[in-house]
């Protein structure tokens, strides 16, 4: 390992362009506030994609919700999006036209998960939002129609939104055994599948970290060679959310943004909105106290578990994972893994099956606890560890980032 | 001549297809496809054994925890057969319980309100049933809603759901306060609420003394249940889809279910009699194979040479429930009993996970150090496990803490894996006689189809 890994290494977790401006200034917000009320009338002088729709009013009564939770999810939403308060109204009207997006979610190399985690958000967000007002056209997980009537659907959908659906697509897509998914009375493998939608779709969203890096089924030796969304579909932008699951305010917050403003929202190198992922799970942990302190977990159920220490030492990726979680958390913000003294599995970041699993080298390296200096001082010295266990991890990654930086540039162009 | 016909069953997790072959207006034979396949078990392969804690939960995103329990079980498993006796708090113990228990109500809830009562729908288009539409009924929403609820109790000890790994060898990793206890209960008391009121129709300890179906149906009000019963009974399934009549479960719950297998008697469960075969499946022993006999990735698993069906009729069955042994006099193994049974798990987890709750004691351990570090530990391990489809086997072998093999079988794998040369599997062997293709998924769907666990 020489000099120059761990220059990239240091690069990788301390690059300020990983961050989100969170204050552009005034001039900005008041450009983008037009731009947005422009959008939002165009969208509503369209007709919404399927005729017959209750109103929203309705939606909401339907769902036994107030407007009061309305309001509250909005300015959840907002914040979320990282706009200022004042584009609350917007994000409202955003929620109300969400019926002229159609939308095309397909499962691949799945565990159904990431619907599983949308079916169980945050009220009245995607459950009733998404799945009710929003137009998915199809979904086989949720939808009523079932097999040649299901195929007969999809192609319709296809058809009569040419180039104006968000694909979504959850699972990897196994390139290197494209036996190993096969969907369809007449088969078609996953590659077909993706390739034929993704050619009509304005845009592709891989949700949840199988869609994004290829997740667990890409894990060494990757029987299948499942790889994710974007080493398959070209010519068109994607979005990446991953997590295992994807967090479901995430994959609302991409709709919302593409509703307000008709482009995808500012991405990271890994193609992450950097809305989601412009911070480290460290940055707003809720122990991040103990870990300033030196106060740390040493070992399940001890004193400092108990005490809800810091859990850096029993393997905690926090300080290496750009997610959002530790603000938005689970299940209707119930809970989340560092919550219960798990730590933090790394989930969003790529190969993190092979690279950060469970309790490795990280958690044993000798670190000196640097109140109030943060993480990033001691990168050199628990660098080593890394750099052995993660010697691949960073290999690849470095690949995707000098990739995704030349993707951004192309995006740019068409985007924005 | 026979007619072939291949239909694709959505709306399940994953895909699966059903070949099906008519004669004279009835299915003569049917082949259950599983086409998707990720190779879980070589991925497993050369990983340090905690790392199986990680991955596993994600064969499913729906039984994913009963994945995490089968891991750590397999683990403390491996443990033990090393000479190394490994406690496990008895607050470990409830905790996993509770936990897993509301894994498998939220997947029951859903499977029955938003893929089961839907079915019925193409059967006949009746006003009655306008509130089991798909994501429009009233019904079906309330369902999805309270599925939720209950999955809040797993993120309340678990930190989220679905893909939790809070669970490890020696216990779990949270620390519950009575404050979390107070929280838990009192989800746990709004689902029985929804249960009583709209499934049962009566009091859910009422429900757990009822004994006979014409006991339950003079009891009940009006009830979503009920309403089942009538419904399988005018479209004839309260007498279709039988399979194999032999049970298996294995392990036990204490207030909820034992375990066994039954072929006829009650026997006891030995997991040296489990027995994959491939002769039909893509995934052989010395690699893949597309030869035209082949068609699932799913293997065969027999017990003692024999399929068996794993679900909570199972379990049931092999708890010696009243009600069940009645129900199976009438009907046998049947539609309408087999998703009767699944609904009635409902009630009895909610019993169960409330005193379970009860007995925690937060002042004691949930967790207690492993005798020896894993990177010591080199042998075998079993983690057996009752998922809400039925019973998940997990076997590992590992040298100093490394992952040598590992095997996965899952309920659909007993339930939907592809036949072998003797016999159908238990949903093959339903679905023969079957008069139309609507009523041959709905009988592959009694049994809870899961196509990525059935390949993982």
């Amino acid at each position: 390992m020489n000099i120059t890994d761990r220059e990239h290494l240091r690069a990788l977790f301390t690059k300020p362009t990983n961050y989100i401006n969170t204050n552009r200034g005034d001039a900005y917000y008041r450009e983008l506030y037009k731009k947005m009320e422009k959008r939002l009338t165009e969208l509503r002088a369209q007709k919404p994609v399927r005729e017959a729709e209750m109103k929203f009013e309705e939606y909401l009564k339907v769902w036994e919700l107030t407007r009061r939770d309305f309001l509250k999810w909005v300015s959840a939403t907002t914040a979320m999006l990282m706009l200022p308060p004042q584009f609350e109204p917007l994000v409202a009207q955003a929620a109300e036209v969400m019926n002229r997006i159609p939308i095309i979610w397909i499962n691949i190399q799945d565990c159904a998960g990431n619907t599983e985690a949308l079916l169980r958000s945050y009220s009245p967000t995607v459950d009733e939002l998404i799945l009710e007002y929003l137009s998915v056209e199809y979904h086989e997980v949720i939808m009523a129609a079932a097999g040649d009537q299901a195929e007969q659907n999809l192609e319709k959908a296809v058809k009569d939104f040419d180039g104006k659906y968000l694909l979504f697509v959850e699972g990897s897509i196994p390139v290197g055994m494209p036996e190993a998914f096969t969907i369809g009375r007449h088969p078609k493998t996953g590659v077909e599948h993706v390739k034929h939608l993704a050619e009509h779709a304005v845009a592709v969203i891989a949700v949840g970290s199988c869609a994004a890096f290829g997740g667990v089924p890409a894990a060494h030796p990757n029987p299948t060679g499942a790889v994710g969304v974007m080493d398959v579909v070209k010519g068109k932008p994607v979005i990446n959310i991953p997590a295992c699951p994807a967090n479901p305010a995430n994959i609302t917050g991409v709709v919302i943004h593409y509703i307000l403003t008709g482009e995808i929202p500012e991405l990271d190198s890994l193609l992450r909105p950097k809305f989601a992922f412009g911070y480290r799970i460290h940055d707003n942990c809720e122990r991040r106290a103990h870990f300033d302190a030196g106060e740390f977990v040493e070992e399940w159920g001890d004193f400092g578990a108990k005490n809800n220490f810091c859990l850096y030492k029993m393997g905690c990726k926090g300080p290496f994972t750009f997610n959002n979680c530790s603000i938005v958390r689970y299940n209707e913000g119930t809970n989340w893994p560092i919550g219960v003294g798990r730590g933090c599995i790394g989930c969003s970041e790529p190969n993190f099956w092979d690279v950060y699993a469970t309790e490795r080298p990280i958690a044993d390296s000798p670190i000196q606890p640097p109140a109030g200096r943060g993480v990033e001082s001691t990168v050199d010295q628990f660098g080593l560890g890394v750099l052995t266990a993660t010697a691949v991890g960073i290999g690849i990654h470095a690949v995707a980032s000098a990739l995704a930086g030349k993707k951004d540039k192309e995006e740019n162009k068409e985007e924005v | 001549m026979p007619k072939v016909r291949k239909v694709v069953l959505n709306r399940v997790e994953g895909e699966i297809q059903l070949k099906l072959v008519w004669e004279k207006g009835k299915v003569k034979d049917a082949f259950i496809i599983a086409p998707n396949f990720r190779g879980f078990e070589f991925i497993l392969e050369g990983k340090p054994a905690l790392d199986a804690l990680v991955i596993n939960p994600r064969i499913c995103g729906i039984c994913g925890h009963a994945h995490l329990i089968a891991t750590t079980k397999a683990i403390e498993n491996l443990y033990e057969n090393a000479g190394l006796k490994i406690d496990i708090p008895q607050n470990a113990r409830l905790i996993r319980d509770i936990t897993l228990g509301a894994e498998i109500i939220q997947n029951h809830l859903r499977w029955f309100y938003m893929f089961v009562m839907p079915d019925f729908l193409k059967l006949e288009k009746s006003k009655k049933l306008k509130d089991f539409e798909p994501i429009k009924g009233y019904k079906w929403q309330k369902a999805v809603d309270f599925s939720s609820r209950i999955v809040k109790v797993i993120a309340i000890f678990g930190g989220q759901w679905p893909h939790t790994s809070y669970s490890v060898p020696g216990g779990v990793v949270c620390d519950p306060t009575t404050f979390d206890l107070t929280e838990a209960k009192s989800i746990v008391d709004s689902v029985v609420g929804f249960a009583q009121q709209e499934i049962f129709g009566m009091d859910i300890e009422d429900y757990l003394s009822v004994s006979s179906e014409e006991e339950y149906l003079k009891k009940s009000k009006n009830s979503d249940l009920k309403k089942f019963i009538f419904m399988c009974k005018k479209h004839q399934l309260d007498h279709a889809g039988k399979s194999y009549h032999r049970f298996l479960t294995v392990c036990d719950m204490e207030y909820a279910f034992s375990k066994g297998i039954t072929k006829k008697k009650r026997r006891n469960f030995y997991v040296e009699k489990v027995r994959e075969i491939d002769s039909y499946s893509y995934l052989t022993e010395n690699g893949f194979s597309f030869d035209k006999n082949r068609y699932s990735w799913a293997k065969a698993v027999r017990y003692d040479g024999l399929p068996y069906e794993t679900s909570p009729l199972s379990r049931r069955i092999n708890s010696r429930e009243k009600l069940f042994i009645n129900l199976l006099k009438h009907y046998r193994d049947s539609y309408m009993v087999r998703m009767w049974a699944r609904i009635d798990e409902i009630a009895r987890l909610l019993y169960a996970m409330k005193m379970w709750i009860e007995s925690i004691k937060p002042s004691e351990p949930f967790y207690i150090p492993p005798p020896a570090d894993i990177k010591e530990i080199s042998g075998k391990g079993v983690g057996l496990c009752e998922a809400a489809r039925g019973s998940l086997i997990h076997q590992l072998t590992a040298e100093k803490g490394i992952i040598k093999k590992y095997n996965i079988i899952t309920p659909s794998t007993w339930n939907l894996g592809p036949r072998c040369e003797k016999y159908l599997s238990p949903a093959e062997k339903a679905i023969k006689g079957a008069d139309s293709q609507i009523k041959a998924e709905m009988i592959l769907r009694s049994f809870d189809v899961c196509s990525v666990c059935t390949t993982h």
